[in-house]
C-alpha cells in the first residue's frame, strides 16, 4: 500500500499547472492575482510551497497591530484580521490563524474585549505554525479562552469543568478518549488560573494545588502539566491530524490517511508547520479526491475573489460582508466554531454571495480597486472575455456549458467595457464551481 | 468635457482679476427670468486677488506629490485660458459679471455668463475657439455666453440680490422656491437627534423664498454668509430657542473645538410631542424612565437637573494632556467636557449624586470583565469640588488601552458645572472666562486648526490603520491624506460658523482664518 504523504511529483502528464496552484492558493491562502499565479507556475510546485510558506516572512506589522488593538472595537480589530489576509505577506499563517480561530473558537459576544480577541489571534499568528504544545500551553493562558470557558471563576472551592472539558474534547482529544473523572481532575489543575487587567493570571490561594490523578498518573499537576500530558496523547495526534486533513484535503478524510499525518506530526516533534508542509506537498493535497471537495467559507468566497482578482478593497466592508455570509469572525456561534462544509451553503446564502459580488463588482460597496474593466481591458470577443474571466477565477477550468453561458454574458452587456466585465465576473462566481475550493 | 468645465469657467469669470468697475448690478438685468441660481461680482479683480492673498502662498509641509498636482492644475487652467490669466481676465470681465444657472430640460442645467470685458472681440473669439458648440455673441458692449437662450425680462435686476451687487466680493442668489420645485421628492428631511440640530436650517431651506449668499476674502479672514428670509423662531420649534439666559463660556484658547447649540435641552425633554415624532417621543421616555430612576422616585432630571442648569449647555474639545513617552499608545484621545451656568445649587448635588451611581455602575461591569475598577472619590479644595473616577494603573500586556487616558470627572466651580472625559478638561471648563456680556447668540461651532493639527498627529498611526480599513487604501495612501488634512489645519487659525435665527431672517455665517 502506498504512502498516501508520499511527495507530488510532477510529470508531463500530471503537470505542476495553473489549476494545481490554484488549488494549494485556495487551501493553503486566500489565493492570489493571475499573475502571481502565472509565476508560479513558471517557479514550479518548491516555489508555490515557499510562496505560501516563505521562511522569512515576518510577523504582523506591531505598530498597526497596535494601533487595532488600541481601538478595542470589535469591527476595527475584525477589519485588520481581514486586512492582514488580504495582504497575503505569509498565506499559511494567515489561513492558519483563521483555521486556529475555528479551532479555539472563542467568541467576543461573552466576553465583550475586542483587545483580548485580537491578542488571541495575534498569538495564533507567533505560534500557529509552530509546536502545538507551545500553542496549547499559550492557549491555557489566553485571557480570552479563560474568560469564554469561565476558568476565571474555577476555583479550589468551587472548580469549574467548563475548561477543562472543552479542552479534551473540542481542542485536543476529541469525545470517547478522555473520562469524566479525568475532566474533574484537569479542572482541579486549572484552579486559579484566572485574568487579570487582560493578562493571564495565576493566583495561588485559589489553586488546588492537592494530588490528582489523570490518564493514570498521579501528581500535584497544575494547568502547564495537564497542558503538556494531554499533547502526547495518540489520540491527541489522530484528532489534530484528523481536523488538518479536513482543512486541507477533504471534508471526510481516509482514516488511513489520519493515521499516517499523525505519524508525521508526532515524528516531527509536534510541530505544525512541519506538518502542514508535509500535506501541502503530498499527492494527496494534489489529488482528484481533494480538487474542488470543499464548500468555501465566506470568508474564502470574499477574501478570495479580491485576492484573484489581485485588487483591493476596504476590509471593513468585506469584514461585514463575511459576517453577513453566516462568518463573523471573532464571533463564532458556538464553542465548535463554525460547522463549515454543507452549512456554508443554503438557497438563501447563495443569493446573498450573488448580491454581495454584484454589489461589489458595481462599485457600490466594498470599494473595489480597480474597476472591473481592468481585468478584462483588449479583448473585444465575448468568448475571449469568458474565457479571461474563467481564468481569473477559475484557473482556466470550466465546462463547456459554463463557458456558453458566459459568452451569452458578455455578448448581453457588450456595449460597456466595465458593466460587461462585472457582469461576467459575477456570472462566473455564481457558478456552482466557484463555491467549492 | 464641455459640460465638466463651464461651471468652473463661469466661477472663474467672477473672481478673475480686472479693473475694478460697477458692472454688476446692472448685467443682473441680463439673467434669464428662469434661472434658479445667479452670482454676481461688482469687482472681479479685486475679489480674486482677496481670495489669492487669503490662499496663499499654499500650507507649508504638503508632500511632494500633492504640490505637484496642485502646480499641474493650475498650469492646466493658465493653459486653457490661452496665456496669462491677468489679460484673459482683462477681455472678459474687467466691468463685472454675473454667471447664471437655469434648470434645463431633462433634469439637466443650462448656463450663462455675462460679463463686460474690455476687449469683447477678443473675449468672444476666445470663446468659440475654447467651447465652439457654445452659444456666443456680443450685445452692446456686453458678451453672453452660454448654453442657456432663456429671455431675460428683469425679475433678477428686482430681486434682492439687486440691492447686493453692489457689494464687494462676490454675492449671489438662490431662488429657494423654484429650486425646490426643481428638486420636489428628491431629498429627505434629517432625523433623530439630527433633526433638533438642523431644525433651523431645514426649516429656511423648506420656506424661504430667496438665499443670499456673500464671499469676502479680506487680508487673512475668508468670510461666507448665507441668509434666508425665513425664520422658526415665530413656530412652535421657536420655544427651543435661546430665552435670554447669561451668556455661556468663552472659547479656550487651547480647545480645539467648540461647540454651543442655541436650544433648550430641558424644554425638549420636558415637552417633547411639542418638537418630535412620536418615534422620537417615545425615545426621549424611554431615556427618562432610566434618568429619573438614578436619583430616587424624589427628583427629576429635567425639572431639577436641567432645570438647575444655564442653557445653553457648551461642549468642548481640549487637547490630551501631555503623556508620558512610554506611555504614548497609537491613540491619544482629546478631552470632552460639557459645561453650563448654575442656577440652583440644588443641581450639583444631584449631578453628583447620579455621578457616583453610574461610576458604580461602570465599575461593576467592569468587575464582570475581570478589569480593574476605577478609583472614585470626592474631591474639595480652593478650585471647587466634584467627583473625579480614576484609572486604575495598567498592569496587562501592551500598552495601556485607551480608556486609561480617561478620568471622567464632574466638577463644580466658579458658578459653573462640568461634566468631562478628563479633570484637566473639567478645571478647564469652569476656569474659562465667560463669554462677552451682549454678545451675539445663536448656534456656534469654532475649530482652531493648529490644535486640531496637533491631535490629528498624536493619534497618526491609528487613524491611518482606520482609513486604510475604511477606505481600502494602502498605507501610503493614508499617510498621504492626513499629511495633507494636518498641514491644511495647521494652516487655518480659525474656523467659525454660527448661525443666527432672527425674527424673520435665518442667517449662516462661515468665518475661516489663515495662520501664517
Amino acid at each position: 500500500m502506498s504512502d498516501p504523504l508520499a511527495p507530488y511529483e510532477p510529470t508531463p502528464r500530471d503537470p505542476f499547472d495553473l489549476a494545481k496552484v490554484g488549488h494549494l492558493l485556495r487551501r493553503a491562502g486566500f489565493g492570489a492575482s493571475l499573475r502571481v499565479r502565472r509565476e508560479l507556475v513558471r517557479g514550479g510546485l518548491e516555489a508555490a510551497l515557499r510562496h505560501v510558506q516563505p521562511p522569512a516572512a515576518p510577523l504582523p506589522d506591531q505598530a498597526l497591530q497596535a494601533a487595532a488593538i488600541a481601538f478595542g472595537d470589535l469591527e476595527r480589530v475584525r477589519a485588520f484580521r481581514v486586512w492582514l489576509c488580504l495582504q497575503g505577506v505569509h498565506p499559511l499563517r494567515e489561513r492558519a490563524s483563521c483555521f486556529w480561530h475555528g479551532h479555539f473558537a472563542t467568541s467576543n459576544q461573552k466576553i465583550g474585549d475586542p483587545r483580548a480577541m485580537a491578542l488571541q489571534l495575534a498569538t495564533f499568528d507567533r505560534l500557529g505554525l509552530g509546536r502545538f504544545d507551545d500553542l496549547l500551553l499559550a492557549m491555557c493562558r489566553d485571557p480570552a479562552l479563560l474568560r469564554w470557558l469561565d476558568n476565571d471563576t474555577n476555583t479550589a472551592r468551587r472548580p469549574n469543568e467548563n475548561f477543562a472539558r472543552e479542552l479534551f474534547e473540542l481542542f485536543t482529544l476529541g469525545r470517547g478518549h478522555y473520562s469524566e473523572a479525568d475532566v474533574r481532575e484537569a479542572a482541579r489543575a486549572f484552579t486559579g488560573w484566572h485574568v487579570r487587567d487582560g493578562a493571564f493570571q495565576f493566583v495561588a490561594r485559589l489553586h488546588d494545588a492537592g494530588e490528582k490523578e489523570l490518564f493514570g498518573e498521579r501528581g500535584a499537576f497544575d494547568g502547564a502539566a495537564i497542558a503538556a500530558a494531554v499533547v502526547r496523547r495518540p489520540e491527541s495526534a489522530r484528532f489534530l491530524a484528523g481536523r488538518w486533513l479536513q482543512w486541507l484535503v477533504h471534508p471526510e478524510p481516509d482514516p488511513a490517511d489520519v493515521e499516517a499525518l499523525a505519524v508525521v506530526y508526532e515524528r516531527s516533534g509536534r510541530d505544525i508547520g512541519a506538518t502542514l508542509a508535509c500535506v501541502l506537498r503530498s499527492r494527496l493535497f494534489f489529488s482528484a479526491a481533494a480538487w474542488r471537495s470543499q464548500i468555501k467559507s465566506p470568508a474564502e468566497f470574499v477574501l478570495g475573489t479580491v485576492r484573484l482578482l489581485g485588487a483591493t478593497a476596504a476590509p471593513t466592508a468585506l469584514a461585514a460582508a463575511m459576517a453577513g455570509l453566516g462568518e463573523a469572525w471573532l464571533e463564532p456561534p458556538s464553542v465548535e466554531g463554525w460547522h463549515g462544509g454543507t452549512a456554508w451553503l443554503s438557497p438563501a446564502s447563495w443569493l446573498l454571495r450573488s448580491n454581495f459580488l454584484a454589489d461589489l463588482l458595481a462599485g457600490r460597496s466594498g470599494r473595489l480597486r480597480p474597476a472591473p474593466g481592468t481585468w478584462l481591458r483588449g479583448l473585444r470577443s465575448p468568448r475571449d472575455r469568458a474565457k479571461a474571466a474563467v481564468l481569473l477565477l477559475l484557473d482556466g477550468v470550466a465546462g463547456e456549458d459554463v463557458q456558453q453561458g458566459l459568452e451569452a454574458v458578455a455578448h448581453e452587456h457588450a456595449a460597456d467595457d466595465d458593466r460587461c466585465a462585472a457582469a461576467v465576473l459575477h456570472a462566473v462566481a455564481c457558478t456552482p464551481d466557484y463555491q467549492l475550493g | 468635457m464641455v459640460l465638466n468645465c463651464c461651471p468652473l469657467l463661469a466661477v472663474s469669470t467672477l473672481l478673475a482679476p480686472g479693473a475694478a468697475a460697477q458692472g454688476g448690478p446692472a448685467l443682473l438685468a441680463a439673467v434669464p427670468d428662469a434661472a434658479v441660481v445667479v452670482a454676481a461680482a461688482r469687482a472681479p479683480a479685486s475679489a480674486v486677488a482677496a481670495l489669492g492673498a487669503w490662499l496663499e502662498p499654499l500650507p507649508p509641509g504638503l508632500p511632494p506629490e500633492v504640490v505637484g498636482q496642485i502646480g499641474a492644475g493650475l498650469a492646466a487652467v493658465r493653459a486653457a485660458l490661452g496665456g496669462a490669466t491677468t489679460d484673459w481676465v482683462h477681455q472678459f470681465a474687467a466691468g463685472g459679471a454675473v454667471a447664471a444657472w437655469v434648470p434645463g430640460p431633462g433634469g439637466g442645467w443650462q448656463w450663462l455668463v455675462v460679463t463686460e470685458p474690455a476687449d469683447a472681440t477678443a473675449a468672444a473669439a476666445f470663446c468659440r475657439a475654447r467651447l465652439p458648440t457654445v452659444p456666443c455673441r456680443v450685445d452692446g458692449g456686453r458678451l453672453h455666453w452660454g448654453t442657456c437662450t432663456a429671455p431675460a425680462g428683469g425679475r433678477w435686476a428686482a430681486s434682492p440680490l439687486a440691492a447686493a451687487a453692489a457689494s464687494p466680493g462676490v454675492v449671489g442668489a438662490v431662488d429657494l422656491a423654484a429650486l425646490r420645485q426643481r428638486f420636489a421628492g428628491n431629498w429627505s428631511l434629517p432625523t433623530g437627534a439630527a433633526q433638533v440640530v438642523f431644525a433651523p436650517v431645514v426649516h429656511a431651506l423648506a420656506q424661504a423664498a430667496w438665499l443670499q449668499v456673500g464671499l469676502t476674502a479680506v487680508g487673512d479672514r475668508l468670510q461666507v454668509t448665507a441668509t434666508a428670509d425665513a425664520s422658526l423662531r415665530s413656530t412652535a420649534f421657536g420655544a427651543l430657542l435661546a430665552d435670554g439666559d447669561p451668556p455661556g463660556v468663552a472659547w479656550p484658547e487651547a480647545a480645539i473645538a467648540g461647540l454651543r447649540l442655541d436650544r433648550s435641552l430641558r424644554r425638549l425633554l420636558a415637552e417633547p410631542a411639542s418638537f418630535l415624532p412620536p418615534e422620537g417621543v417615545q425615545a426621549v421616555a424611554a431615556f427618562l424612565s432610566i434618568a429619573d430612576a438614578l436619583d430616587g422616585p424624589r427628583t427629576s432630571f429635567v425639572d431639577d437637573l436641567l432645570g438647575g442648569l444655564h442653557e445653553p449647555i457648551t461642549l468642548l474639545a481640549l487637547p490630551a494632556a501631555a503623556a508620558d513617552a512610554d506611555e504614548a499608545g497609537p491613540i491619544t484621545l482629546p478631552a470632552f467636557a460639557a459645561v453650563a451656568g448654575v442656577r440652583d445649587q440644588r443641581a450639583v448635588d444631584l449631578a453628583l449624586r447620579t455621578a457616583q451611581l453610574l461610576a458604580t455602575i461602570a465599575n461593576a461591569e467592569r468587575a464582570q470583565r475581570g478589569e480593574a475598577p476605577f478609583a472614585v472619590r470626592r474631591r474639595r479644595d480652593e478650585l471647587g469640588h466634584g467627583l473625579i473616577a480614576e484609572a486604575p494603573p495598567w498592569r496587562g500586556p501592551g500598552l495601556p488601552p485607551p480608556d486609561r487616558q480617561l478620568s471622567p470627572t464632574v466638577w463644580a466651580a466658579g458658578g459653573r458645572l462640568a461634566v468631562a472625559s478628563t479633570t484637566a478638561a473639567a478645571l478647564a471648563a469652569c476656569a474659562a472666562e465667560a463669554a462677552p456680556a451682549g454678545g451675539r447668540g445663536g448656534d456656534q461651532f469654532v475649530l482652531r486648526g493648529r490644535a486640531l493639527a496637533a491631535a490629528l498627529a498624536a493619534s497618526r498611526p491609528a487613524l491611518e490603520l482606520a482609513r486604510m480599513l475604511d477606505e481600502g487604501e494602502d498605507r501610503g495612501e493614508a499617510q498621504r491624506f492626513f499629511a495633507v488634512l494636518e498641514r491644511v489645519a495647521a494652516a487655518l487659525d480659525v474656523l467659525e460658523v454660527r448661525l443666527e435665527v432672527e425674527a424673520a431672517t435665518t442667517r449662516l455665517e462661515v468665518l475661516a482664518e489663515r495662520w501664517r
